[in-house]
């Protein structure tokens, strides 16, 4: 199979024109944006940190996911987009970065009204801190969330933790918040492997640091 | 959004390379290597009486609870808490501030267990020894009900 790079330089570690992926998600340029685009390697709101269908007792329903795109039964897709948190966690790095202080932050609102919400569950079951492993801009929102009691070891549909997460698609930042407050370097993948089949050179470095810092205290 | 990507295989002699370097950092790093659950929040609005904050206690003492329910049963409580008792970070549990509800790894089933003021199990779920799980997904209630609890993890 040939080698094919994201923008961001991340390996797809997919094959974009295998047979049946144009009939399965559609041509270049004519996916679906809530589902799975295997040109840009990115997905939409159906497959992760969408809103989920929900029962009676607010219980999160299980089902087929959207698009098949991961085979195993998981939170099903409400039509709604994104999360509000997901939306939040999108909207911290911004606001922050334009001189807004974090406890005013659209995250912060949402949390202080809503603090369960730091462990919601979205499509993909996709926690918050999964969410924040999906874009260069949203990992800056992982040591807020941590603070706020985000789980560091929760596990999405794919069995990936927000570590492998990170390491998938090569953010050094919310890696090293997540190894600051004790997520482990080898949990589910482990990280190092998803990172390496990723060429995640960021991510690889800081894991390397903590593996070996680690190793030394046994 | 990025999607998720594959999983492989790492070779292991690309790690060998950077060992000098990153065992610099590693010295550097070594001596802030400090961390642990110090509150733990549950939301439960299925089972009001185990929701509320948490707080860890040491292996040694043992939850008023499962006292209760070992007498019951005419077990011995302190040998079958050292038997029961698997997790947590240095085989802390949690106790609500309240009352004596309380969220301890079960070493048997290796599930965490929330259990109610009377001792016994609202919720369980299989999870990572050092620390309960945030997500409602990862829970079960124990009357076979859908209905799940969310935790607030907070570490220091």
């Amino acid at each position: 199979m040939s080698s094919y790079y994201r923008k961001d330089g991340v390996k797809i570690t997919h094959d974009p024109y295998a047979p049946g992926m144009k009939e399965k998600y559609g041509a270049p340029g004519g996916t679906d944006n809530e589902g799975f685009d295997p040109y840009a390697d990115s997905v939409g709101a159906g497959i992760y940190s969408g809103t989920v269908q929900r029962a009676a007792d607010g219980s999160v329903v299980i089902g087929k996911q959207y698009q098949g795109h991961n085979p195993r039964p998981g939170p099903v897709y409400s039509g709604g987009g994104y999360t509000p948190i997901s939306e939040a966690i999108s909207r911290f790095h911004p606001e922050t970065n334009s001189g807004v202080a974090e406890a005013d932050t659209t995250l912060a609102k949402l949390l202080h009204a809503h603090p369960d919400l730091v462990n919601d569950v979205a499509t993909g079951g996709a926690s918050p801190l999964h969410t924040c492993g999906m874009s260069r801009s949203n990992q800056h929102a992982a040591a807020f969330l941590i603070h706020a009691g985000a789980d560091i070891a929760a596990l999405d549909t794919y069995r990936y933790t927000p570590m492998d997460r990170m390491a998938s698609n090569n953010l050094a930042i919310g890696a090293q918040a997540l190894l600051a407050f004790g997520a482990d370097p080898d949990a589910h993948g482990p990280p190092f492997d998803v990172a390496m089949d990723a060429e995640a050179k960021d991510v690889l470095a800081v894991l390397e640091r903590y593996e070996t810092r680690v190793e030394s205290k046994r | 959004m990025s999607s998720p990507s594959s999983n492989g295989t790492r070779p292991a002699s690309s790690r060998s390379g950077k060992f000098i370097l990153t065992l610099v950092w590693a010295i550097r790093l070594t001596s802030c290597f400090v961390y642990s659950v110090t509150k733990i929040v549950v939301y439960a609005e299925a089972e009001p009486s185990v929701s509320g904050t948490y707080l860890p206690k040491p292996r040694t003492e043992v939850p008023e609870g499962f006292k209760d329910v070992c007498v019951e049963n005419g077990w011995d409580v302190e040998a079958t808490w050292v038997k029961l008792n698997g997790g947590g970070e240095d085989g802390a549990w949690y106790k609500k501030e309240s009352d004596r509800s309380y969220i301890y790894h079960n070493a048997l089933d290796g599930s965490w267990w929330i259990d109610g003021p009377d001792g016994l199990g609202v919720y369980k779920g299989v999870g990572p020894d050092w620390a309960p799980m945030g997500m409602s997904t990862a829970w079960k209630a124990i009357d076979g009900g859908s209905h799940t609890p969310t935790l607030a993890i907070y570490r220091n």
